[in-house]
């Protein structure tokens, strides 16, 4: 079942690289959902990350040739690209963007049940609500399983602010999943 | 609740997060690739191919253009030499039956062809050939002048095979064309149409003048490798058919870079070394025919050009074919020739001879210095120029990530005629090279 999946995958990725727009068409739509998950994790809303997504499939559909397959699967690869235009897009934002990033206030943390209920949806709108930097250093951190020494090399950050923006992250996000606890339970009551 | 957990929880909920697909998403896609890629596809290989192909169809035009006329006026110029050997060797015949001594030539020569040295002006000394008297247009030459431009290292030590008929023939070369004219480094670089093929590249792209298509030049020139190599080649010159076989050599340093994915071009400088020959039958003065081995060697620079295509690709193995032009500015041409008597073949009966002389010669040219046409065989020296066509056909093997050691199978050939002997250059020999690729 892999020889024949990895043999799908060649076929495909030798019409990607002839330009074969109706092949282009089947990988995009093959990874579509996936890649859009990562990049909204990275953006701030629905429209940034369809953006951040069209730009890194661009970037695929031009580097194709490069990929080899010894080096790790297609669907591997593809999501390192979405990850690295996911950065290069923080980078243009941070240097257009002057933001203001808040200290958050500890008000507790909630329960761990509270957060398994909520649905990846409302979660995935929560990590828009923080800030790029923080964000960004979450989603490093927590999703890609980088250290911060390998975060401050990547976004040009120290490892102490990396640090810092990573537990302001999550204590922004927990009282966010509070925030939005308390809501449902006025709205149920 | 510990961070670990809340990652942990979060790592969960939205690692294996995936959206539903929105088809108006590919649209936006689509309009970012670029548009005329599916028409053009099949043809994008094919265009730098074809660009070289006519590069290499005008260099061999103009070659023709530029340098048959002079060769047809030199063939004909040697005619009229064979031609004037035959007539004294007419004439002599029946005295070299009386006289078949060693150095009977040299005398035989003085009386058949009476020569007058007289001083011009300028103190240049002058010769006439007092056998032509009635011809109108004999012109006395000003050897002296001419050696002078010819530049210190020509060296004229000629046998008495051209001695008896060089004063008509420089007449008669006169009057047929300026065999001094030495083509200057502005012609013979506006035959070097490798420039012509990158200005070339270059509109083409000024041409797409669009967003879009600027995006492609940038991420183009981006992808384009730059690689060092070193070529070695030697060729076994075929131009002399007569069993006798030379050696060429040929070393240069080249740049590569690679503008398609299997496609490079290159282009280098070094030196080539050219030996061939021929053996011929000429007569003699006395009338026989006398065996003449003619041998010459260039030494040039070489400034190799070469489209190389790679067809297959296994593993680290890869088959290629490369074509190409190299341009030889000659520096330095030798001639000599050799002729002996101990192996005679009469034309007409006659009797014995003792072998008793060799008789040989040369000519020298050096390309530093300014060069003049002194007679029509000299005259074939004064072009500096000379290309040389090639077609590479081997394998390639990755030792290491970028670094290539080539082999191939190269034939060789001259579009024009080179030298004394007037022929075309064939060549077949084996290329080696290895190149480095510098970038991913």
């Amino acid at each position: 079942m892999k020889i024949i999946y990895h043999t799908m995958d060649a076929e495909l990725i030798e019409a990607c690289i002839k330009e074969d727009r109706a092949a282009q068409n089947r990988l995009y739509e093959r990874f579509y959902g996936r890649m859009l998950g990562v990049c909204l994790r990275y953006a701030n809303s629905k429209d940034e990350a369809r953006e951040i997504l069209n730009e890194g499939f661009l970037k695929v559909f031009r580097t194709i040739q490069h990929f080899k397959n010894e080096k790790g699967s297609l669907e591997a690869w593809i999501y390192r690209v979405m990850v690295n235009t996911s950065i290069d897009h923080y980078r243009k934002e941070i240097r257009y963007k002057e933001v203001l990033e808040e200290a958050p206030e500890m008000f507790g943390t909630p329960p761990a049940d509270v957060i398994s209920k909520m649905s990846a949806d409302e979660l995935l709108q929560l990590v828009q609500q923080l800030t790029p930097a923080y964000r960004t250093v979450f989603n490093l951190y927590v999703m890609e399983g980088m250290n911060h020494r390998e975060i401050g090399e990547k976004l040009g950050i120290s490892e102490g602010t990396s640090k810092s923006n990573l537990a302001k992250a999550r204590i922004k996000l927990q009282q966010m999943v509070l925030a939005n606890n308390i809501v449902k339970q006025q709205s149920y009551a | 609740m510990p961070d670990q957990d809340f990652d942990r929880i979060m790592r969960e909920k939205l690692g294996g997060y995936k959206a539903a697909y929105d088809p108006q998403d590919w649209v936006a896609m689509e309009s970012m690739l670029p548009q005329k890629n599916d028409k053009r596809s099949p043809f994008a290989w094919w265009w730098p191919a074809a660009l070289v192909v006519s590069v290499l169809l005008i260099d061999v035009w103009l070659g023709v253009l530029l340098f048959d006329t002079k060769q047809d006026q030199m063939t004909l110029a040697n005619s009229n030499q064979e031609q004037i050997l035959d007539k004294h060797s007419t004439k002599t015949f029946p005295e070299s039956k009386l006289l078949p001594q060693a150095g009977h030539v040299s005398a035989l020569k003085e009386e058949t062809l009476p020569r007058k040295t007289q001083s011009s002006p300028d103190g240049a000394e002058l010769v006439k050939d007092e056998s032509n008297n009635n011809n109108k247009h004999s012109k006395p030459l000003k050897i002296s002048s001419i050696n002078k431009r010819a530049g210190k290292k020509v060296i004229l030590n000629e046998p008495s095979l051209s001695e008896s008929s060089n004063s008509t023939l420089k007449e008669k070369n006169n009057e047929a064309t300026d065999y001094t004219h030495v083509p200057s480094l502005d012609e013979m670089y506006s035959a070097n149409l490798p420039y012509i093929l990158l200005d070339s590249i270059s509109s083409t792209y000024d041409i797409d003048n669009t967003k879009k298509v600027n995006a492609n030049v940038r991420l183009k020139a981006k992808k384009a490798l730059f690689g060092l190599g070193v070529n070695v080649g030697s060729y076994l010159w075929l131009t002399d058919i007569s069993g006798n076989r030379h050696l060429g050599y040929q070393a240069s340093l080249t740049g590569n870079v690679l503008i398609k994915r299997r496609i490079a071009i290159g282009v280098g400088i070094g030196w080539a070394t050219i030996n061939y020959g021929s053996n011929d039958v000429k007569p003699n003065f006395e009338g026989y025919a006398v065996p003449v081995s003619y041998t010459s060697q260039i030494q040039a620079i070489d400034v190799p050009f070469s489209l190389q295509v790679n067809c297959l690709n296994k593993g680290r193995w890869s088959l290629f074919a490369s074509m190409g032009l190299h341009s030889l500015i000659k520096v330095k041409e030798s001639y000599s020739y050799q002729f002996a008597t101990d192996t005679v073949t009469p034309i007409e009966p006659v009797p014995p001879i003792t072998p008793t002389f060799n008789n040989s010669g040369n000519i020298e040219a050096d390309y530093n210095n300014a060069l003049s046409g002194y007679d029509g065989r000299k005259a074939l020296f004064a072009r500096r120029y000379l290309p040389i066509v090639h077609l590479n056909v081997g394998c390639s093997f990755e030792l290491a990530p970028g670094l290539l050691i080539e082999a191939a199978p190269s034939f060789q050939m001259s579009p024009t005629h080179v030298g004394i002997q007037n022929k075309r250059l064939w060549a077949a020999g084996l290329e080696t090279g290895i190149k480095y690729y510098f970038g991913k």
